[in-house]
């Protein structure tokens, strides 16, 4: 990434400090004291990182009582600028980091805010309000970093008099590293799940061996210490981690704990994931990843056993393994300073997360129990249901088309305005599902373009948590119907394919014997088609006349 | 300290500092100027180095008068 830092203060460009930075990006410094002007750079530039001390702003040294509104004056026009900046800038980044930090004299404030405090709040308060509209910009507060190594040993007076540097050079190497886990943030998605033992994990002790009122949760001492992890859990939960546990016990003894244990903090209902069982732990967690469609690279693992921390890190190197502190005490604290999960905002969807696949691995477990998928696919209650798109769920439809990659088949993004346009001249649907596991809601898009000979479908894409149901051979029922209504033959679908979707669209196409096709022969068929100029495009057609399998679990004959 | 262990520390500091330039064995005599990057932001960073080499700090006076070697040598008891 192309970055440019601007600052209050000097900040010795080219000093090792800078390393962490450094290794993945392109850095480049603007002149010192200077911030708010435009340099020459900044078009190439993808990131912009200010870092602010308000000593090199405000004239502290002055009376307070005068001086009040000409220094939120000066805040007002950085603040200003910077929002003049982001809303013109969509597309780059912006860091804004901040101290307020000069000196502390508890004497004087006690009794008042001090004009420092006052300006700290007011910028902060300002910078919070752009960061709620301006997705683009990322907040820092330089003197909460610094605090546990202690402000004496960050700051430098020092490097302040001989050449204009508020930062002593460690102060320099946190402020760095705190950037580049920021900026890595902003590149690649938080992970997703967190895989959780349970003996000596969650509680103290063994259950199964143990009474379930011998377990130490709770208590004073080693009782306390897991409490407070089970709230760090519960936190990390709450802001839409999925939590599984996958632990060598008896089902049945875990889920008594779960149920009967007046001090646990998670719940039955907290927990999307039970692999309860004595399989190998790896085996566990290869199951999960292919029911849940969750990638092995978005998952957690923690375990107090070394020996299956070594196994799962030797077998799946995808999963990030957390080597959990000694002592006990520490781990609350260790996880929620862990960066694995964190993530710059929590959605609505985050609050639905658990429960959502929660019912996707019931849904999944008794399916796999059953003697007969479809018989058991009859029974659960399967509705689907086709809806136009419109003002209520032109949201969703945007959403979907954004975010749906494995069963999508031309991984096409529409914005909301270009479904708006699509609408105008196509036909574009959504589809709804329910069933006894819940209402999904609205998990599909369909875009199809009408020519005389051929039906085209531009998107076809299916929301994978609700996988395993069919519901793909009852929307190609729908197309059908769809193209014989307008006395059209021949359905045309095209699949682009990549990493993501691969899998499932080549085993639909497989299953429902669609027939490959080269470009050049569908313009026979249809002159006017107009196909984008994709190479990787693929073409697969279907006659209106091909039966459609399985779609007795809609309660529909063929 | 021994002088051949403080030349020692005071090299593998220039090495950080100067990645990419050549450095004599006989360091005694550089000063800022002898080598390309040295210049008064190269000064800067190496004696910033010096620092974390030898956990030191020096006050305002002296880290201001440091220009070669042998200041360092000098400052460095």
């Amino acid at each position: 990434m192309n970055i440019e830092i601007k600052s209050t203060s000097y900040l010795i460009p080219n000093n090792s400090s800078w390393g962490s930075l450094y290794k993945d990006n392109k850095l480049k410094f603007a002149e010192y004291n200077n911030i708010i002007n435009n340099s020459k750079f900044n078009q190439k530039n993808e990131c912009e990182i200010f870092v602010l001390f308000l000593k090199d702003i405000i004239n502290y040294y002055k009376v307070l009582k005068n001086i009040n509104k000409s220094e939120i004056k000066k805040i007002k026009l950085i603040i200003n600028f910077i929002e003049k900046k982001i809303s013109t800038n969509k597309k780059k980044s912006f860091i804004i980091s901040i101290s307020s930090y000069y000196y502390f004299n508890h004497l004087n404030s006690s009794k008042n805010k001090s004009l420092e405090k006052e300006t700290e709040i007011f910028f902060y308060k300002e910078l919070y309000k752009l960061s709620k509209i301006y997705p683009n910009l990322y907040i820092l507060n330089i003197d909460d970093l610094f605090s546990f190594h202690g402000h004496k040993s960050c700051f430098d007076e020092r490097n302040y008099s001989l050449f204009r540097c508020r930062l002593s050079v460690f102060g320099l190497k946190l402020l760095s590293d705190k950037l580049s886990e920021i900026i890595l943030r902003i590149n690649i998605t938080n992970k997703k799940v967190l895989l959780l033992d349970c003996d000596n994990t969650l509680w103290g002790g063994v259950v199964g061996e143990d009474e379930i009122e011998k377990i130490k949760l709770g208590q004073d001492g080693i009782g306390l210490a897991f409490l407070e992890f089970q709230k760090a859990i519960k936190k990390l939960q709450e802001s839409g981690i999925i939590l599984g546990l996958v632990s060598k016990n008896n089902h049945n003894d875990v889920i008594n704990v779960l149920d009967k244990h007046k001090s646990m903090i998670l719940k039955k209902k907290d927990i999307s994931i039970f692999k309860i069982n004595w399989n190998q732990k790896s085996q566990n967690i290869r199951q999960i990843s292919k029911d849940l469609f969750l990638g092995l690279d978005s998952f957690v693992f923690w375990d107090d056993n070394p020996i299956e921390r070594n196994k799962i890190r030797n077998e799946i190197k995808e999963v990030e393994v957390i080597e959990p502190e000694k002592d006990i005490s520490y781990w609350s604290k260790q996880l929620l300073e862990y960066n694995g999960f964190s993530k710059f905002e929590i959605t609505k969807e985050d609050y639905a997360k658990t429960k959502q696949y929660k019912s996707r691995s019931v849904f999944i477990e008794k399916r796999e129990s059953s003697k007969s998928e479809i018989s058991y696919l009859k029974k659960i209650k399967i509705k689907a249901e086709l809806k136009n798109i419109g003002a209520d769920s032109i949201d969703r439809a945007s959403q979907l088309s954004q975010k749906t990659n494995q069963f999508n088949f031309s991984t096409k993004r529409y914005k909301i305005a270009d479904i708006k346009n699509l609408k105008k001249n196509h036909l574009c649907f959504l589809a709804k599902l329910s069933d006894i596991y819940g209402n999904h809601g609205l998990v599909s898009l369909i875009i199809l373009k009408k020519y005389k000979k051929i039906l085209y479908v531009d998107s076809f894409l299916m929301s994978c948590r609700i996988m395993g149901r069919y519901l793909e051979n009852w929307l190609l029922d729908q197309i059908k119907r769809i193209a014989i209504k307008n006395n059209i033959k021949n359905i045309l679908f095209e699949f682009i394919p990549n990493k993501k979707n691969k899998e499932l669209i080549t085993n639909f196409i497989k299953f429902n014997e669609l027939a490959k096709i080269k470009k050049k022969d569908l313009i026979k068929i249809e002159k006017e088609l107009n196909l984008n100029n994709n190479k990787y495009a693929e073409y697969y057609i279907i006659n209106t006349k091909q039966k459609i399998k399985n779609l007795e679990i809609y309660g529909k004959k063929n | 300290m021994e002088k051949k262990i403080k030349l020692e520390k005071i090299n593998k500091a220039l090495k950080k500092t100067f990645p990419g330039s050549k450095i004599n064995k006989n360091i005694v005599n550089l000063e800022i100027g002898s080598l390309k990057k040295w210049d008064s932001l190269g000064n800067l960073n190496l004696i910033l180095e010096i620092e974390k080499e030898f956990s030191l700090k020096f006050d305002s006076n002296t880290f201001s008068k440091i220009k070669s070697i042998q200041d360092i040598l000098r400052e460095i008891k």
